[in-house]
């Protein structure tokens, strides 16, 4: 049997990972060669003196301040879009939900005294034509600076042109404030619908819509081209979240 | 993984705040003592911690629950300290450490030179070796729960702490905290 052998075991004996057999081979190496009482010894003292060394009090404060920066994700839920979840086994629900947009998209109009856009019909039929779409996602921005909120916007713009959809899923802990800046993007508001009630449209004045959304929401807000005669912009909208004082997000989204 | 573990995983999945506070107490001390050993200073150990729970909490969705909580926090904590190593280059400060309070001033001044003696020697030693040994004697972590958190065979494990404790030994020895 080896030097080295006997040094493993000893080892393990002072990390208490000895079994029964190695126990009863190291008590016969042991025996049978003394000078390794020494190094057991000397293994012995090394473990004592660092057993000695007190085990350190982490800072005050610090599980509190590592707490309070915790951002929590959400619980995971798969994400649908309002395409995915168009599915033929969904045609009820989706003309349920069709049936809603339509109905709020005309309310909004009779509200706005405004007659009713040529193409109003083609409201729906559009968004089966698959629209091309572009998304922000919000999320991993967010994650850094705003633990309180996630989500994603997606812009749609149907193949007949003129429209465009901004798609909201936001997933926020508190009351936060959305603004979608329309200035410089030639687009002007013309509807909003929610999947469900929980969204408020707070103004939609001087090229500026503004929402408040707390919890988990999906709404889309309906965009056309401020010149009838337009069929595509080439400038951002722009979008900020804010809680409060607190400017949680702002990005932009451009048409596809 | 324990159940009470288990149960605080799930509460901080459903967004529970108390059960984000009830794991940072729970794993704090040991995560923020191996911090400390490996990179010898205690404001590199808290800011080590504290990166720790941030990543902890940032990947709780994706913990895969067949390996333990203890051995995944450590693991992350020892890639953030030897990261942190590798960031700040090899300097180190060395300083009085102030522990659990001892009442004894001859006592306590007795411990500081230990401590100093003893961390001394540790960063004396390769960032692997003095890994093992903090694992081991400072988080007092088996062979095999070294060899999750380092995913290293446990035979690699083992033949470290050899080699670590042979060469701590000759440091200590050098500088009076033990005697041949």
């Amino acid at each position: 049997m080896s030097v080295d052998r006997a040094t493993w075991l000893l080892h393990a004996e002072l990390d208490g990972e000895l079994g029964p057999a190695d126990r009863a081979e190291l008590e016969s190496l042991l025996e049978s060669q003394p000078e390794l009482h020494q190094e057991r010894l000397e293994l012995a003292r090394l473990a004592q003196v660092i057993a000695r060394v007190p085990e350190l009090d982490p800072p005050p404060g610090l599980a509190a301040r590592i707490a309070s920066q915790v951002s929590l994700p959400p619980p995971q839920r798969p994400r649908r879009t309002f395409f995915d979840w168009f599915q033929p086994r969904n045609a009820l629900p989706f003309a349920t939900f069709a049936a809603g947009i339509a109905v709020a998209a005309g309310a909004f109009w009779i509200l706005q005294f405004e007659p009713l856009p040529g193409d109003n019909g083609e409201l729906v039929g559009s968004i089966l034509r698959e629209p091309t779409r572009v998304q922000l996602q919000l999320q991993d921005q967010l994650r850094r600076v705003a633990p309180r909120i996630d989500g994603e916007v997606t812009m749609v713009t149907p193949p007949s042109g003129g429209r465009r959809f901004l798609e909201f899923e936001l997933n926020s802990s508190t009351p936060v404030d959305i603004s979608i800046d329309l200035a410089a993007s030639g687009l002007d508001f013309e509807g909003f619908a929610q999947r469900e009630a929980g969204v408020d449209l707070l103004s939609t004045s001087a090229g500026r819509v503004s929402l408040r959304s707390q919890g988990e929401h999906q709404f889309t807000v309906f965009l056309r081209a401020a010149d009838e005669g337009e069929g595509s912009t080439a400038s951002p909208i722009g979008v900020s979240i804010s809680a409060g004082e607190e400017r949680l997000f702002q990005g932009a989204i451009e048409a596809p | 993984m324990s159940r009470e573990d288990a149960a605080l995983i799930e509460r901080c999945r459903n967004g529970d705040r108390h059960a984000v506070q009830a794991l940072v107490d729970r794993y704090q001390r040991p995560v923020f003592n191996a911090a400390y050993r490996i990179l010898g200073n205690r404001e590199d150990a808290a800011d080590a911690t504290q990166v720790t729970f941030m990543k902890v909490f940032e990947n709780l969705q994706g913990y895969d629950a067949q390996y333990k909580l203890f051995s995944w926090i450590y693991r992350i904590a020892v890639n953030e300290s030897i990261s942190q190593l590798q960031r700040n280059g090899s300097t180190h400060v060395l300083e009085e450490e102030s522990s659990a309070s001892d009442d004894d001033p001859e006592r306590a001044a007795g411990h500081a030179v230990l401590c100093r003696r003893m961390q001394a020697g540790l960063m004396a030693l390769p960032e692997e070796y003095r890994v093992v040994l903090a694992l081991r004697h400072f988080s007092e972590c088996s062979y095999e729960q070294i060899g999750e958190i380092l995913e290293l065979p446990e035979k690699t494990v083992k033949s470290r702490i050899y080699i670590a404790r042979q060469q701590l030994k000759k440091l200590l020895v050098a500088n009076g905290v033990l005697w041949e």
